[in-house]
């Protein structure tokens, strides 16, 4: 069976064979699983990092314990 | 003895992104092996500031800068001369008299040419530690080369832009 690749004009000939579509279908969704993982873990770096700063600026005049070269 | 700034992965992703046009250096004069500041601000009671902002590496990086520093003709040399030396960002106190960390960004010879660049193609301010804390102050300063001892700076007829970042509580 063709099935068309939207917006590319190509095709993927799928043939008889239910279990790659299975595959392929389930590759799929475990990329997306992965990123949205890995997502998620680069937006706790990310609040992690200001709430150090937050605190900071909030006047908890703390050492250097993010991980950074702290300040002067 | 003064820290070096350094680019600070840490904070790669933190704070805002503010920009400083040339426009708003003091027109002032260099002097040959001499540091003479060109610009600075004092960090607010509520505030830390950094040198540079974002990445360093060229594909997700966000300070891309570039700056043509030309002298007014006041000092020495004519109106639109070019003025080289070193490009130096540096961390003062609150008085500005002691030095508490800095670092050369770049000679003004290559700033000056990565003007001509594609933007995505200047050379990156990435964000730089340590942070200056509240008091302290961010400072722009020029090391001129012998060639352009005495010239002063025109800040309107020059161009470019550096960036610092800031974060407030």
């Amino acid at each position: 069976m063709e099935v068309p690749i939207p917006f590319t004009g190509e095709s993927i000939d799928t043939g008889d064979d239910k279990t790659s579509i299975v595959l392929t279908v389930g590759g799929v969704a475990a990329g997306f699983a992965v990123l949205a993982m890995v997502q998620d873990l680069g937006s706790n770096a990310y609040q992690s990092a200001n709430s150090f700063v937050t605190n900071y600026t909030g006047f908890t005049l703390g050492g250097d314990d993010s991980g950074g070269q702290g300040g002067v | 003895m003064p820290r070096e700034l350094t680019h600070d992965p840490t904070y790669r992703n933190t704070g805002d992104k503010e920009p400083i046009p040339v426009g708003e250096f003091e027109q002032d004069t260099v002097k040959a092996g001499s540091e003479v500041t060109f610009w600075s601000k004092q960090v607010g009671q509520d505030q830390v500031l950094w040198h540079g902002h974002g990445r360093e590496d060229r594909e997700y990086a966000e300070a891309f800068v570039g700056l043509d520093v030309v002298a007014s003709g006041n000092g020495t040399g004519t109106a639109g001369d070019e003025i080289d030396g070193k490009l130096v960002l540096a961390i003062t106190d609150s008085d500005q008299r002691r030095v508490l960390a800095s670092a050369t960004l770049d000679t003004l010879q290559q700033l000056r040419d990565t003007l001509a660049e594609s933007r995505t193609d200047r050379i990156i301010e990435a964000i730089l530690g340590p942070y200056a804390k509240p008091g302290r102050h961010l400072e722009v300063r020029i090391d001129a080369d012998p060639s352009s001892d005495g010239a002063e700076v025109d800040p309107s007829a020059s161009s470019g832009n550096l960036y610092y970042t800031r974060v407030s509580n």
